[in-house]
């Protein structure tokens, strides 16, 4: 495994007599998109903040792209790119004043900052509006020129601090493919948010939190595999069905095979996997499918399993 | 560096407000003009005369008013009426009614009655003085003509001015006047000087006010927070905030000290001490806009105490009303406030000459205050960011 | 009609009870006025206007001249209250007294007054001013011509006979003639009118200057949440119930009005009890206090027809309230203006609430005050009436 752009370990903070983060360690690898799931107040906000210097820390280190990050350490912080929560810009300043001021302090400048800017700018879609006031912006909008600003020093390691809460579905599924996109072009992304469908959808691996602890760490199927659920996949299909379920139950990690009014289920394990071979053998038992649908079982049930509680009140 | 593009932002923004722009540059300004235009030199009361029917003799004693030692503002009035009611208002000080015919009465041997119309006892008794010593001389020589002419020795016309002449060269009763100590605000100053003064230093406090408040905002915005990822220190976020609202407060400052010199021929006095004193200030407005933005959360609340609080420093400071008109112990009282060491400052500069040497005290007094104020709020604002 | 009138009065007492939580609204609507009514007054103890001054009298004479000019004009000052009048013995001390501001002015008779009087030679009084009392050693030398042209007056008698009748100065001659001067009754006469009070007390102007600066503040909040609630979507909601624009018009405008009224009501009430300001008669007052609240809510209502969010309200609301209250005298009396300024105020509603109120300083009750409340009223109407047009369009435009 290379070289991790983040690494942290054993990361603990305490506000008095309670303890926020209590010992978190993860790493987060060029071009992997790491997902910090759990419920509000788990301490996801304070984790990040130790991150990327903005809270010093009782116990633990981070290093970024090889350099430890602290409160005091600013050239480090050049690394990261930090997208708060909060709609952290100037309402009374435009899209471009504003990135212009943050790439300023990125220590950008001249041509250069002019041209991330124009790119960035081009990247958030706002090259339109680019002039107007921010206070004019839709929400969405709003959110799009946040996460721009984070990106416009070409870090090597994007924090996002739950970026879609109180976003409207479409800007929000704007928002996911862009980080995807993001995740895709090799940046290092940390993703904190409640929503565990984005986890799911965006994260190549994802850390459960709790009450300052991961709880469990690993991709999606890792952490489905830690309570042993299997997967469920429905094919609706014509031709005889019978035969083809007697196929099938007969195939590797396949457990259950019940052929029904014109669709047979199935309950297997790694179903994705599996997915070509079960095609292959009920086309081979006679069976024309029409249509698959595969249910794996949810990393909500997983965060119930572990913690005892839901992930959203 | 960095600290300069934080501080550039910072005034940016304030221009960015259309709002604030009325309350920095354009408020101010009014009112140097509206208190100029009302108190602008003028120290004389204002008389208010119904001339009868403007005779030589209603003349004369209207001329002898205008001359008098009172230096009266005269201001003839068409009727006894309207007279009455503008002194009712306070328009006119006082007010003197000279009837109709009175030259003819006074021809004739008759008693003429002049009315003296005034609204507060002891302003009147006080003005009376000087319309009697008026009255008093013009009735000194209706009274020798009238005996030349009783004796047959010249008709009443031709012995009045003699009278007139003679009242001239008797050797008579002198009074002489002198003046002693030093006058507080010299003529020379112009009649916009007081008041420029005074909102220069009213309005560049209220602003830090406001500034404060943009701090709250970039505080809860949570850019304070983005700006601490970036690489740049706590200690340079710290310099570029306080430094921005230094900028604030100086542009306010010199537009209002160019502008009130150039258009209203404002004397600001020796550049080095009125411009020191400025800065000293500009640090006391930074440093209080600094701890109210750095301890303060409520930004709308902040914005509304904070002018509150300007406006009661400033009138408490004499920037309303100059701090010789209070009594005491509001006089000494006043000096808690630093309005009242700069203003104290920049009219020793103005009005008296004063130079760097003569302004010590005040630099001072504001630099101490400006310093403790700025540490308290860096402290702060070290604290809010880095609390988390 | 009872459901409208319903309607109205549950959207004006939502509003208010949000309003009596607002600190900012408590502050600016009764906090600041009071307070700061409070410190003017505080710091003009004897009004602008009051005279009052101080004399030293040095009497290095001590003849009978001197005498009857001490006893005499002097005494009459103080009896009248325009001045203290000290008697000091040296003239040094006196001059002192003068250049620290202790004294006003000192009056100097020189030693051989009265014998340069009575040989008729060239006599002389000296007034010694303080710098900064040019108006008190004004009175002070008006008093000594005065009692100069007495003295003179005969005098002048006597010379202006000789001289129109060529006759030699015969000391017999002049004893007569003076006995005649004397005898010539004084042809002009200066008689006193006290006018009627119309300027009211300093505590009574500062406390009514800042209730009208203020109640532009208090009266914008019902009208400014117009555009809160349709930014919020609540103004949407109202509309979707069974209610019309009017309604939700009249709500807000009555929310004005109300706190506009307890805000200068509070005002009025407060500095009477507290701090001894006089408003006069009851029922003036209140018909001041109600005319000018319509007068501020309408000119809100007209503002914010113009603003796009309720930010922009209270700025433009500020700057309207800001410069109506400069020019209409709020801070200085307008008394004291030059005319133009003046006439100028008289666009104001303040300089109207203001000029009612120092009508009823002398104790006149409404019939005092009607050209202030029509003006006052027909000022609410006119911005309200056009207001209304412009606010119809903020309530219906989506």
């Amino acid at each position: 495994m290379p070289t991790p752009v983040l690494d942290c370990r054993d990361l603990r903070k305490r506000f008095g007599s309670r303890t926020a983060v209590d010992g978190v360690s993860f790493s987060v690898a060029a071009g992997e998109t790491y997902g910090l799931l759990g419920p509000n107040g788990a301490g996801k906000t304070t984790t990040i903040s130790m991150i990327c210097g903005l809270l010093g820390r009782d116990g633990g280190e981070v290093v970024v792209d090889g350099r430890p990050i602290d409160v005091g350490s600013t050239d480090a912080k050049a690394a990261i790119g930090y997208v708060p929560q909060d709609l952290a810009i100037y309402p009374d300043l435009s899209a471009r004043e504003n990135l212009r001021f943050f790439g300023r302090l990125q220590r950008l400048s001249g041509r250069v900052l002019e041209t991330r800017v124009g790119e960035v700018l081009e990247l958030i879609a706002l090259s339109e509006r680019a002039d107007d006031r921010t206070s004019e912006f839709s929400g969405g909008m709003k959110r799009r020129l946040n996460i721009g600003i984070g990106l416009l020093h070409r870090p090597r390691l994007l924090v996002l601090d739950e970026p879609t809460v109180g976003v409207d579905p479409q800007s929000r599924n704007a928002i996911l493919s862009s980080v995807a996109d993001l995740g895709s072009e090799g940046l290092a992304i940390l993703y904190t948010t409640h929503y565990m469908e984005e986890a799911e959808r965006l994260c190549d691996r994802i850390g459960i939190i709790d009450e300052g602890r991961i709880r469990a760490e690993g991709t999606r199927r890792e952490l489905v595999g830690l309570i042993g659920e299997k997967d469920r996949v429905t094919l609706v299909a014509g031709g005889s069905l019978g035969p083809a379920a007697r196929a099938l139950a007969s195939v590797e990690r396949v457990q259950e095979a019940t052929a029904t009014d014109g669709r047979i289920e199935l309950v297997v394990e790694e179903a994705r996997s599996l997915l070509p071979r079960i095609l292959q053998e009920a086309a081979a038992a006679g069976a024309v499918v029409r249509s698959v649908e595969v249910v794996e079982p949810d990393l909500e049930a997983v965060f119930l399993h572990l913690t005892g509680k839901a992930l959203r009140d | 560096m960095t600290a300069l593009t934080i501080a550039r932002v910072n005034l940016l923004r304030m221009l960015r407000d259309r709002t604030g722009l009325f309350f920095v540059f354009l408020l101010p300004v009014i009112l140097i003009v509206v208190l100029g235009t009302i108190y602008g030199g003028r120290v004389a009361p204002r008389l208010g005369i119904v001339a009868g029917d403007r005779g030589p003799l209603a003349m004369d004693l209207e001329a002898a008013l205008r001359s008098g030692d009172l230096r009266l503002e005269i201001l003839e009035v068409p009727t006894a009426t309207e007279l009455r009611d503008r002194v009712e208002r306070g328009v006119l000080e006082v007010g003197l009614v000279i009837p109709t015919g009175y030259d003819v009465t006074l021809r004739t041997g008759g008693t003429a009655t002049i009315t003296i119309l005034g609204q507060q006892a002891s302003l009147l008794s006080a003005l009376r003085e000087g319309v009697a010593a008026a009255v008093a001389e013009q009735s000194a020589r209706i009274r020798a003509a009238r005996l030349a002419a009783q004796r047959g020795d010249a008709t009443f016309d031709t012995a009045l001015i003699t009278a007139g002449d003679i009242q001239g060269t008797l050797p008579g009763v002198s009074v002489t006047v002198a003046t002693a100590g030093e006058r507080l605000f010299p003529e020379s100053a112009g009649a916009f000087t007081l008041g420029a003064q005074s909102q220069l230093i009213l309005f560049m406090f209220l602003t830090s006010m406001t500034a404060a408040t943009q701090l709250i905002l970039t505080r809860q915005l949570g850019v304070s927070r983005r700006m601490l990822s970036t690489p740049t220190s706590v200690a340079t976020i710290l310099a570029g905030e306080t430094l921005g609202r230094f900028a604030v407060a100086m542009v306010q400052g010199l537009f209002i000290v160019v502008l009130s010199a150039a258009v209203f021929g404002v004397d600001w006095g020796d550049t080095i001490a009125a411009g020191l004193l400025i800065v000293a200030f500009a640090l006391v407005g930074t440093g209080v806009a600094m701890v109210i933005g750095s301890f303060a959360n409520n930004a709308d609340q902040a914005g509304t105490v904070g002018v509150f609080a300007g406006m009661v420093l400033g009138a408490l400071g004499g920037a309303m009303v100059p701090i010789e008109v209070f009594g005491e112990p509001l006089r000494t009282i006043a000096y808690i406030t630093p309005h009242a060491w700069a203003i104290a400052g920049l009219r020793e500069v103005a009005m008296r000459g004063g130079g760097v040497a003569q302004v010590l005290p005040q630099l001072g007094v504001l630099t101490a205050l400006g310093v403790v104020l700025l540490a308290l709020g860096a402290w702060g604002l070290r604290r809010a960011l880095t609390r988390g | 009609m009872a459901a409208t009138v319903h309607a109205v009065l549950t959207i004006a007492l939502r509003d208010l009870r949000q309003r009596v939580r607002d600190r900012s609204a408590i502050i600016l609507a009764v906090v600041a006025p009071f307070a700061l009514a409070y410190l003017f007054s505080v710091m003009l103890p004897g009004g602008s206007a009051a005279f009052h001054t101080s004399y030293a009298v040095v009497d290095l004479d001590g003849g009978p001249v001197a005498r009857s000019l001490v006893n005499g004009p002097l005494a009459a000052l103080k009896e009248a209250g325009v001045a203290d009048v000290t008697a000091m013995a040296d003239e040094a001390e006196a001059r002192a007294k003068v250049e620290d501001g202790a004294m006003a002015a000192a009056i100097v008779i020189p030693a051989g007054f009265s014998d340069a009087v009575g040989a008729g030679r060239a006599a002389e009084l000296k007034v010694i001013g303080g710098a900064d009392a040019t108006l008190a050693a004004g009175v002070a030398r008006s008093v000594l011509k005065g009692f100069a042209s007495g003295v003179e007056s005969v005098q002048v008698s006597i010379a202006t006979v000789l001289v129109s009748s060529g006759a030699a100065p015969d000391p017999a001659l002049i004893a007569r003639l003076s006995g005649e001067a004397l005898a010539v009754p004084d042809p002009i006469i200066l008689a006193d009118d006290r006018t009627a009070d119309r300027v009211a007390s300093n505590m009574t102007f500062y406390a009514a200057s800042m209730a009208v600066l203020f109640v532009f503040f208090a009266a914008q909040f019902g009208v400014t949440s117009l555009l809160a609630e349709r930014r919020a979507g609540t103004l949407a909601r109202m509309l979707a119930a069974p209610i019309s624009p009017q309604t939700v018009l009249a709500g807000k405008v009555l929310v004005s009005i109300v706190l506009g009224v307890v805000s200068m009501g509070i005002v009025a009430l407060g500095t009477s009890l507290l701090i001894g300001a006089r408003w006069g008669d009851p029922v003036a007052v209140a018909a001041l206090i109600v005319t000018t609240v319509l007068a501020a809510s309408g000119i809100a209502l007209l503002v914010v027809g113009f603003a796009k969010n309720e930010d922009q309200a209270g700025g433009l609301t500020a700057i309207v309230a800001m410069t109506l209250a400069v020019l209409g005298g709020s801070f200085f009396p307008m008394s004291q203006a030059p005319e133009g300024l003046a006439q100028l105020s008289l666009f104001t509603p303040h300089a109207w609430f203001l000029r009612g109120v120092n009508d009823l300083a002398s104790g006149a009750g409404v019939e005092a005050v009607v050209s202030s409340l029509a003006v006052l009223t027909a000022i609410g109407l006119g911005s309200g009436g056009l207001g209304l047009l412009r606010a119809r369009s903020v309530v219906l435009a989506r």
